[in-house]
């Protein structure tokens, strides 16, 4: 059972990524970037969630906070622990801006923004009344309501692919990737971040799941998430746009029961992906502050310090193009220090080997 | 006669002029043989049969163990409750006993069920009898295995209960918590087991029932089975189970009973109805005022069309005809069941037709009405038909500030509501299954673990 909610926590990060990151920094730049960066993307996510897992699976009762005081000492510890925290909740105000954005855009265009946010907060607010296995059984539940969607959208898409602009894709497909398009594609394979928190629940995680998921659904999903609008617009199109996918599904056509527009199969897709990435965020940075501070209600005091915040910085932050340069720049950083803290780890794990307190 | 005896009669005494049903009868002055019981709770045959004709009958040595078999000494501090609880307080030889075989409660026979109904499945329900309800459930559920221990509930009203639980399937540590908050319970009257399970969990649930109530002996062997525990209380007609899943809403108890094809159609179809119930009223106010353009055009005219002459806002069309609805189905309920159907008719004609007529609701709120109400019905287990009623109201509200998006965030709320609750290490959403000793166990392992 275990198994099954670990494949659907993998899975989520995979729709959520290739449909809301990895299209925005690869199809955008396409000219520049090529399809050459996913399958690197794919090796370096895969090396890395190699040398994590190996090192989560030695400690079976154990999450990133107690490992990485284990491993590294506590002030070395505390200090990865408060680190990743922070990238935690930077990546929740993105995923929360962006999420603003397609409200914004395609829903509420005459609400104030402020309300917006303050209604969307309510969803990471949730967070503090979960727990582990609650978290797990929720996303799985929105996974799958997510991966119906997904394959209904991908599958309009396909219908509408211009073979000419195909091949357009195909020939700029083989050029240098770039260190953005590297990272963001290593980004959607983010799932087994989900350990940090959640290993005693899911530990010991099978590593040749994880990459038969990464290499199948993850490669499956990153191909379609960036070629089926590039094969649909154009790589020149797609040069200047916002929100790909969003206006990507604005283009296709269907006859599905009261719907006859892609993109009101797209928006929900989008908001529970958007919403459960955003509690999810929330939820690792809360679990993991409370498992820092010497008190639980401190926790929950910085995060709603944290999601207050969000509120305020969405209303300074109103261009799109700043969120997600900033946003871009982000993923370099968690890439960096995903692959830093990865082999950290699993070097000090190897030379101080298995404790009886840890086993 | 000694001191304490004294004391006894003089109790017993005031009891008996502060209550007229209340009886003494001296059977031998001369020893001071009195015996006290309350008429309207008391069977006089077995007070003739079980202590004064053995008294005539047998020596003294013989009737002295004759009322130590069949009696108990009693404190003087629990005499009154006892005799209030059906039992005849017996003075004799400077000792004061009670004899719990004469208790005698008004019940009735067992019927078919009534808020249950099944079509394939057993047509017995409970009843307001404690005898007559442990002996259907011991006729379910043949098994050595079962347990059933006695409690008291309520600090005033002083009502007996039983929880049972398979010793061999149920969670040990999840029935001890529950012993243990038994004792704790401090309501002062306790009449449903629905309002004893209501105050079991340490947080009290105000919107989503952490048990199924149900009347059905075969429902309550069937949760024994698969190791939950059941709650009985010695004046309801209903028997509460625990813990539970969400789906244990959702199940009648004809789906084990029926093909299994046609169980998981009907299973499929309560889901929708859940679904349709919850969401279509904020669905309309989303869809109408906000964001029309989710729709084909033809729908999205078609609607448009059918609100033309309306002068009020979708919202309160929708809060109008729900209102009307509840004020309909609540008459329906409380209403004798001779006027019972005059008033849905006349209530139905209204709504439906004149509504409609006088340019106070669309036709098609009419329809979206009418399918939210019979698809609230279609949810088996009543509390959370009752709760369902109200979720509406909340993702209408949603749906009405907020528009589509309102409606999202309103419906993963609630969904995120529900994934947080808990009875004691049991979630509510678990396992799609409802096997509750397999998945739960290995889930809060984890928990505890993390």
């Amino acid at each position: 059972m275990n198994v099954l909610f670990y494949v659907s926590l993998l899975i989520y990060y995979m729709i959520n990524h290739s449909l809301l990151n990895l299209p925005n920094v690869i199809d955008r730049n396409y000219l520049q970037n090529g399809l050459s960066a996913l399958p690197i993307g794919l090796l370096l996510a895969a090396l890395n969630a190699w040398m994590l897992l190996s090192v989560y699976n030695r400690f079976p009762k154990f999450t990133m906070v107690e490992i990485n005081r284990y491993l590294c000492g506590k002030y070395l510890g505390n200090f990865l622990s408060i680190m990743y925290v922070a990238l935690t909740a930077f990546f929740g105000f993105f995923m929360f801006r962006g999420l603003m954005e397609v409200i914004i855009e395609f829903l509420m265009p005459h609400t104030p923004v402020w309300f917006l946010a303050i209604l969307l907060i309510s969803v990471p607010s949730l967070a503090l009344l979960h727990s582990d296995n609650s978290v797990i059984y929720m996303t799985a539940f929105f996974t799958l309501i997510a991966a119906v969607l997904m394959i209904l959208v991908f599958w309009l898409g396909f219908k509408e692919i211009d073979p000419v602009m195909l091949q357009g894709v195909v020939y700029h497909g083989w050029k240098m990737p770039s260190l953005k398009g590297i990272v963001a594609s290593a980004f959607v394979y983010g799932g087994y971040t989900g350990l940090y928190v959640m290993n005693p629940y899911f530990a010991r995680t099978s590593i040749k799941l994880t990459f038969l998921l990464f290499v199948t659904v993850g490669l499956f999903l990153s191909l379609c998430g960036t070629v089926i609008p590039l094969a649909v617009w154009g790589p020149w199109a797609l040069r200047n746009l916002n929100l790909i996918w969003i206006m990507t599904a604005e283009t296709f056509s269907l006859d599905l029961f009261v719907l006859e527009r892609g993109l009101f199969l797209m928006i929900p897709l989008l908001l529970i992906t958007g919403y459960i990435g955003v509690f999810l965020y929330t939820y690792k940075g809360y679990r993991l502050l409370s498992l820092l501070m010497p008190r639980k209600a401190t926790a929950k005091v910085i995060i709603c310090c944290v999601l207050v915040s969000y509120v305020i910085l969405s209303l300074l932050v109103q261009e799109p193009a700043v969120n997600y340069r900033y946003r871009e720049l982000y993923m370099v950083v968690w890439f960096f220090y995903q692959n830093i803290t990865g082999v950290l780890l699993y070097v000090l794990a190897k030379r101080k080997g298995r404790t009886p307190s840890a086993a | 006669m000694n001191e304490q005896i004294h004391k006894v009669n003089g109790m017993l005494e005031t009891f008996l002029e502060n209550n007229a049903d209340a009886r003494k009868e001296q059977v031998d002055g001369e020893q001071g043989f009195n015996l006290y019981y309350i008429m309207s709770v008391t069977e006089r045959k077995v007070i003739y049969q079980q202590i004064t004709d053995p008294y005539f009958r047998y020596s003294k040595t013989q009737f002295g163990q004759h009322i130590q078999s069949i009696g108990e000494e009693c404190p003087p501090d629990q005499l009154l409750l006892r005799l209030c609880k059906g039992q005849t307080v017996l003075i004799y030889d400077d000792r004061v006993y009670t004899i719990k075989k004469s208790l005698k409660y008004a019940t009735r026979s067992v019927s078919t069920p009534q808020v249950e109904a099944s079509i394939v499945g057993p047509l017995e329900a409970f009843v307001e009898s404690m005898a007559i309800n442990l002996n259907l459930i011991r006729k379910h559920y043949q098994n050595p295995d079962l347990r059933v221990v006695k409690f008291e509930v309520g600090t005033t009203s002083h009502v007996s209960g039983y929880l049972l639980y398979d010793n061999e399937l149920a969670d040990k540590t999840f029935v001890d918590n529950e012993l243990a908050q038994i004792k704790k319970l401090t309501i002062p009257n306790a009449q449903a087991v629905s309002k004893v399970q209501q105050h079991l969990p340490k947080r009290r649930s105000l919107l989503f029932p952490r048990s199924v109530v149900t009347e059905r002996p075969d429902r309550t062997s069937q949760a024994l089975s698969k190791g939950k525990c059941v709650y009985l209380i010695e004046t309801s007609p209903f028997a509460s189970i625990a813990p539970i899943s969400f789906h244990d809403f959702m199940a009648s108890m004809d789906d084990s009973y029926m093909l299994p094809v046609y169980s998981y159609f009907l299973l499929v179809l309560r889901y929708f109805a859940l679904l349709a119930t919850v969401i279509l009223p904020g669905a309309y106010v989303a869809f109408t005022a906000f964001n029309p353009e989710v729709f084909r055009v033809q729908l999205a005219l078609s609607i448009a069309g059918s609100r033309a002459g309306l002068p009020y806002p979708a919202f309160l069309e929708v809060t109008f005809m729900l209102v009307m609805m509840e004020l309909l189905v609540e008459a329906s309920l409380r209403v004798p069941k001779t006027i019972g159907p005059a008033a849905t008719t006349v209530g139905g004609l209204i709504l439906g037709e004149a509504a409609s007529q006088a340019n106070l609701v669309s036709d098609i709120m009419i329809i979206v009405v009418s399918a939210v109400a019979i698809a609230n019905f279609v949810i088996p287990i009543n509390p959370m038909s009752q709760t369902v009623r109200v979720l509406k109201y909340l993702l209408l509200f949603m749906g009405t500030v907020a528009g589509f998006f309102g409606l999202t965030i309103g419906f993963v709320l609630l969904v995120g509501y529900v994934f947080t609750l808990h009875n004691s290490n049991y979630s509510l959403v678990q396992s799609f299954k409802a096997s509750v000793s397999l998945s739960t166990k290995s889930a809060s392992a984890g928990r505890q673990s993390s």
